[in-house]
């Protein structure tokens, strides 16, 4: 996996986004949505996430040797 | 006085060695434990030179390697003892038996000049009291390239009965005859892992 | 030289992560974490060649090979402890990042009593 630092930006502006849904929803009363929102930025940021941790723990593993 | 040279040269190198260790660790309260590992070492490093005076031989590896086997394996029986299924007791067999394994290859790339190709492994299962240690031990070597090939140049495919049980599993291979580092190794690997001779079995390919 | 980009990125993300956190804290804890695993992806090609020359160092010097593997495999433990542990306490869970520790400080005893054993035995066994 190509690893960047856009993946931070990405991040960030997701949160972003989610923040301002969030808002949004909870204004025009929607509250159910408002935490579904939430809830499905948070899944989406972990399936991003999930790959590079994975990665940093084999890394880890060869470096240090031990498997 | 060859001795004593050896002896200060060793124990600076390892305090220069272990100052770059230092940096390398990050500024937690794990710290201190590697610490104590790293200071332990350094007594053990001062301390070699008067085994060998007071004593011929120098069982220090062998008793690491046992200690720490034995943690392992008392690990894994602490495991058994709690109400596990079948399934997962095999899980932990097979994981105990890699560790082994990557521990031999590990040994066996550094030491000898010899590539491992496969090591099998049988370890006890059934009887309680033994459990865990090894019944039967099968290393395959490759030579790596080296010009220097032993004096003995001719090559027959040998027939080498692998088993202690009468089963015929009978392995062929083109092997060169028995020569002296087979048996050290399978010296050194009898005592380090408490196997008997005749269950250790390794055969060197050499190939064209 | 390596270090501007990396202090460049943490900056960035860290005005980043106060940006969040006020308004959506889990995604917070995200963005710390990310940080810190890029940055350490970045910087392990040269942690690499560092501890290969501490192994022909060591092997220069004839101390075995167990001892040098054995530390190598105590200071892996401690880090990713304590990146664990850190990435919780920032995210206010004390609790679990206490655990962690507590975790990793038994693994860590678990691969440095060997040695000590051992060690004693053949003290013992020395002194007749």
């Amino acid at each position: 996996m190509i690893i960047s630092v856009d993946l931070i930006f990405k991040i960030a502006a997701i949160g972003i986004l989610v923040s301002v849904l969030n808002q949004v929803l909870l204004r025009a009363g929607r509250e159910e949505q408002a935490m579904m929102t939430t809830l499905a930025g948070i899944i989406v940021v972990l399936m991003m996430v999930i790959n590079l941790v994975s990665d940093l723990f084999d890394t880890v593993k060869t470096m240090f040797q031990l498997y | 006085m060859n001795m004593l040279r050896e002896w200060i040269i060793t124990i600076t190198s390892v305090i220069i060695f272990i100052t770059f260790v230092e940096i390398l660790v990050p500024n937690s309260n794990n710290k201190r434990y590697v610490n104590v590992v790293v200071g332990i070492l350094i007594m053990i490093v001062i301390l070699n030179p008067l085994f060998h005076l007071l004593r011929q031989d120098i069982n220090l590896e062998e008793g690491i390697l046992k200690a720490s086997s034995e943690i392992e394996y008392r690990a894994m029986s602490n495991r058994m003892d709690s109400n596990m299924s079948v399934m997962q007791k095999e899980a932990v067999i097979e994981l105990y038996k890699t560790k082994l394994i990557d521990q031999m290859k590990h040994r066996l790339n550094s030491t000898t000049n010899y590539i491992v190709q496969d090591i099998k492994l049988e370890v006890e299962e059934t009887d309680e009291e033994k459990f865990g240690t090894i019944n039967k031990l099968d290393i395959v070597l490759q030579d790596s390239k080296k010009p220097e090939t032993p004096e003995t140049k001719h090559i027959e495919p040998v027939n080498i009965q692998v088993s202690i049980n009468k089963n015929n599993n009978t392995a062929e291979t083109h092997s060169i005859l028995l020569s002296n580092e087979e048996k050290e190794i399978r010296n050194s690997f009898s005592i380090y892992y408490d196997v008997p001779k005749e269950n250790i079995n390794i055969h060197i390919l050499k190939d064209k | 030289m390596e270090i501007f980009q990396i202090v460049a990125i943490g900056l960035v993300a860290a005005v980043l992560s106060v940006l969040i956190k006020n308004q959506k804290p889990e995604i917070g804890i995200y963005i710390g974490l990310v940080t810190g695993v890029i940055i350490f992806i970045f910087i392990a090609a040269k942690l690499q060649s560092v501890i290969e020359i501490l192994n022909q160092l060591a092997n220069k010097i004839n101390i075995d090979d167990i001892y040098l593997s054995t530390i190598l495999k105590i200071v892996g433990i401690a880090y990713v402890a304590e990146f664990g542990a850190q990435v919780c306490k920032d995210a206010g869970e004390g609790v679990i990042a206490s655990k962690i520790e507590f975790a990793g400080k038994i693994l860590i005893m678990v691969m440095a009593v060997p040695i000590l054993v051992s060690l004693m035995d053949l003290i013992i066994n020395i002194v007749p």
